[in-house]
């Protein structure tokens, strides 16, 4: 025995110190350092009664306020209400649309999806931002418009500073296009005999997507549902912009106003923070228990694709698709257009309303041309730098059999879940609380890092599923003829993943370029981005300028996403 | 035919310029099995689609019982749902929210029947297809074969005039795949159940159906009984489909009172066989001789009368047979050959052609 155990032991001692595990070991820690360690001390500094920057004294004042004043716990209240409401009116329009494009010989149907792809990579600021020009109840041009055809309406019918005016900027900016993106494929990948089977049993086309379709995909669409839910719970700048003007905040415009008061209230801030997680646990765990036992419509290999023939209703159903992805991309592009064009966006009766001073003004502003150095900089390095550790993550996930990558999945999957804004609370508490890191404090690595955990879960889960379809034998090959682990991962795997690769730091890139959550918090005066530049001029109402600076980020991410797609890169959601 | 189901005349499809149907009609009898055979793209599951309601057709005519369903003319085309045919799918297309019980149960819940009479009607159609125990089980947890099952009943359950299978076999495996051949046939048999069938394996289009229409690159070749088929094909694509052919190229001698003289390259005197029904080239041209491999006799001992000499090349050994790589002057072919021919090797042997199982064709 002593002798077949004396080898064992000593190789599990090299395997310990093979570079393969030190780089395990360095990316598992990296990942909780950068995931995990924000998450633990927000909550944490929940419990902390003493001021900032003293030493820790347990408290529960925090947590008091949290839950018994109205102006904080309200906020849980307003977000998930804002949420029911959102959900409720897109989700159904979502399915009705997803299902038209995949299943229905809809005239035109690439260029109605394109425009989808188009809104979803619309920034949401900028789609709102369209909106204000349109239903502000002072200048909107809407309001204009209804009140001139109609003189009898002395008031303006519509506010977008309400409720349903944040509603409706949801609509407009993603609701809609997430869950189209989503669902479409969701759509198409039903085997459509099931629809058949159904109509040749005596149903009609309506009765079979009432009775078969809907009911059948049912665990797929609500596993979609609780996602978009997942992701309505972190909306912020659409809330920000809009609800203070009738006081109207949800928990992370709250969080982010404790934070970026004077004095900022860290305390209340945390404890509000970690019941926003709270209330998101049961939606994550019931998105994870339904994925997890999915067993729906695609039951073999081989699909069927006809289309579902729909007669007479062709025309009508397609210039309702139309009318809705048109109100998605060019109303507000127009507004957004127009806007930073006028001296007075709104005011068409003064002399000469035509000018591009804005341009002028903003162009040549110090500020706006440090915001997009910035920009390109953080976003630059968010990509390549999320590259990097997301390959790596995702390889020791897929491929090595080490216990602990169990842990480095569910990590990879928390900035999922967790709101950027939350993120950004967090690693606020890491990068100034601490001696060590607070160096950092007010550079660009901060945005890069805030931007790359808050792109991690997709980036991760894209290269994943890529690893998982190229096999093992591939690299077993290159193992067998004698490289190492090493030459194999940089000479073998990561070259046949490049188009991935591509794509993956192309689309953090853009979402970086256009993230506001994650980096309003971590950005001082400055490293501040492009985006949120717009932000700043927007609640200073300096709307002409803030469209100059929508415009730009526009370009700088749909305008990839664009260029990255005509080059071939299939840029977006996919399964 | 006396009092045709389903009648089916000039059925056309284009995409674009491709024709993806030609010309199609055939009439079918009750209580006939009719198969639509093929190679994949020929036509043949868009015609039962069509047939079904679930496609358009360019043009042509479709009637059910004398009541016209589809008519390009006549500007005619009834909805799937308003057919009353039934339908399995190669998926089997279970609904996968529902048990057992509930997908037999839809169309006659669509009919408005009564829920007694539903149970009733239900029952009867598990039965049929012996899968009552598992009526309450949810439908994507059955195997495959009972899922195949549980859409043939579904199929059943609202008595349809006519029965469309589209390749209801062809995802079960092998074992399985020969046993519903069998209990497919019984239950049709049984109930004289009308059924259009439609499959790219020729040994389920052979044992199974009445008659075959052999379809290619969206024509019919050729319909007839599965005999006439396999020992009368008319063209040489539904000769080479069907079962396996050696064929041997020569140039015909001469014809004569009805019998014609074969040279083959290499060999020693000519072949002489029937000339047969298909018209012939003129004395000197090429020709093709054709001859089911089962139909050739290897002839080891000499002693038997044989009409073609040999020599073996290799021999595969198959069990209950071998396969025989045999040289006849200049070609090469297959012939089946006896269990003790295992480890021949280049030996001379003599082969025996009967007469009339050969056929010549023009090159």
């Amino acid at each position: 025995m002593a002798e077949i155990a004396l080898p064992e032991a000593g190789s599990r001692a090299r395997r310990l110190f093979e570079f393969r595990t030190l780089l395990f070991a360095a990316v598992l820690l990296t990942t909780l350092f950068l995931v995990l360690y924000p998450v633990v001390l927000i909550v944490f500094y929940s419990f902390s009664a003493a001021e900032t920057g003293a030493d820790f004294v347990f408290g529960l004042d925090a947590w008091q306020r949290a839950l018994r004043e109205p102006a904080m716990f309200g906020t849980i209240i307003n977000t998930v209400k804002l949420l029911v409401a959102i959900n409720l009116i897109s989700f159904p329009v979502a399915i009705v649309i997803s299902w038209v494009l995949a299943r229905t010989d809809i005239p035109w149907r690439g260029g109605l999806e394109f425009m989808f792809w188009i809104s979803f990579f619309l920034p949401s600021l900028s789609v709102t931002l369209g909106w204000i020009m349109c239903l502000d109840p002072e200048y909107g041009l809407l309001n204009k418009l209804v009140m001139f055809i109609f003189p009898f309406i002395e008031e303006a019918p519509f506010n977008i500073y309400s409720f349903w005016g944040i509603v409706w900027a949801h609509l407009g900016a993603n609701a809609i296009a997430v869950k189209v993106m989503l669902l479409t494929p969701t759509f198409r990948n039903i085997d459509s005999s099931l629809e058949e089977a159904s109509r040749v049993a005596g149903a009609g086309r309506l009765g079979t997507l009432a009775r078969i379709v809907v009911p059948a995909m049912a665990p797929a669409l609500i596993a979609i549902l609780l996602m978009a839910m997942i992701r309505a719970m972190q909306s912020f700048e659409i809330e920000l912009v809009l609800g203070p003007a009738f006081q109207f905040y949800v928990y992370s415009t709250k969080v982010y106003t404790l934070i970026a008061q004077e004095p900022p209230e860290f305390g209340s801030a945390s404890a509000l923070a970690t019941l926003g997680l709270a209330a998101i646990l049961p939606l994550i765990f019931a998105q994870r228990w339904i994925t997890s036992r999915r067993q729906y419509a695609t039951l073999t290999g081989k699909l069927q694709t006809q289309p579902v023939r729909l007669g007479p209703w062709r025309i009508p159903v397609f210039l309702a698709v139309l009318t809705v992805v048109l109100l998605l991309t060019v109303v507000p592009l127009v507004f957004v257009g127009l806007a930073s064009t006028m001296k007075l966006f709104g005011f068409f009766n003064i002399p000469d309303p035509y000018t591009f001073d804005h341009w002028v003004t903003v162009l040549t502003d110090e500020t706006f041309g440090q915001s997009v150095t910035n920009t390109l900089g953080m976003a630059g390095g968010a990509g390549i730098l999320s590259v990097v550790l997301f390959s790596l993550v995702a390889y020791f996930t897929v491929r090595t059999t080490f216990k602990a990558r169990a842990v480095l999945d569910f990590v990879s999957w928390l900035p999922f879940a967790v709101p950027g804004i939350l993120f950004g609370v967090g690693l606020l508490f890491v990068f100034l609380e601490s001696p060590l890191f607070r160096p950092l404090y007010g550079t660009m690595w901060l945005l890069i890092l805030a931007t790359v955990i808050s792109s991690m879960t997709l980036g991760v889960q894209i290269i994943k599923s890529n690893m998982m379809q190229l096999g093992n034998e591939l690299e077993e090959a290159s193992r067998v003829a004698g490289a190492t682990w090493w030459h194999t991962f940089t000479r073998v795997v990561l070259p046949i993943m490049v188009p991935v690769l591509l794509l993956v730091g192309i689309m953090n890139f853009i979402s970086a370029a256009r993230d506001i959550a994650s980096v309003a918090l971590v950005a001082t005066a400055e490293t501040k981005t492009l985006a949120l530049l717009q932000l700043d001029y927007m609640v200073e109402g300096r709307y002409e300028a803030a469209s100059v600076a929508s415009f730009v980020v526009i370009v700088l991410s749909t305008g990839i996403a664009l260029l990255a797609r005509a080059l071939g890169l299939r840029i977006g959601i996919r399964n | 035919m006396s009092n045709p189901i389903i009648e089916i005349e000039g059925l056309g499809k284009s995409f674009g310029s491709v024709r993806a149907l030609d010309g199609v009609g055939f009439a079918i009898a009750k209580g006939e099995v009719f198969t639509l055979l093929g190679p994949s793209g020929c036509g043949k599951s868009t015609t039962l689609r069509i047939v079904a309601g679930l496609e358009d057709a360019s043009e042509g005519e479709i009637r059910l019982s004398g009541r016209t369903i589809y008519s390009s003319t006549r500007r005619i085309n009834l909805p799937p749902e308003k057919r009353n045919m039934g339908m399995v799918f190669q998926s089997y297309a279970i609904w996968p929210h529902m048990t057992v019980a509930e997908n037999v149960g839809y169309p006659l819940k669509l009919r408005r029947l009564p829920a007694a009479e539903i149970r009733d009607r239900v029952a009867r159609a598990l039965k049929a297809v012996e899968l009552e125990a598992q009526a309450d089980r949810d439908a994507p947890k059955l195997s495959g074969g009972q899922q195949q099952r549980v859409a043939l009943a579904r199929a059943l359950v609202y008595e349809p005039e006519v029965l469309l299978l589209d390749e209801p076999l062809s995802n079960l495996d092998v074992k399985l795949r020969e046993q519903m051949r069998f209990e497919l046939k019984l239950l049709q048999e049984r109930l004289n159940l009308t059924i259009i069938y439609v499959t790219h394996d020729q040994s389920e289009a052979l044992s199974l159906s009445d008659r075959i229409a052999l379809m290619n690159f969206g024509r019919i070749e050729q319909v007839g009984t599965p005999f006439e088929l396999y020992e009368k094909p008319k063209t040489e694509f539904v000769r080479d489909f069907l079962g396996k052919t050696i064929t041997l190229s020569g140039r015909l001698i001469d014809v004569e009172g009805g019998r014609a003289r074969i040279a083959l390259p290499g060999t020693s005197g000519p072949l002489s066989c029937p000339a047969g029904e298909r018209t012939l080239p003129s004395a000197g041209s090429d020709i093709v001789v054709a001859i089911r491999p089962e139909r050739v006799r290897l002839v080891l001992d000499g002693q038997a009368p044989t009409n073609l000499q040999g020599r073996i090349e290799t021999v595969l050994y198959q069990g209950e047979r071998t396969e025989c790589l045999v040289r006849v002057g200049e070609q090469i072919v297959t012939v089946y050959g006896p269990p003790e021919t295992a480890g021949l090797r280049q030996r001379d042997v003599a082969l025996l052609l009967p007469e009339e199982a050969i056929s010549l064709w023009p090159r």
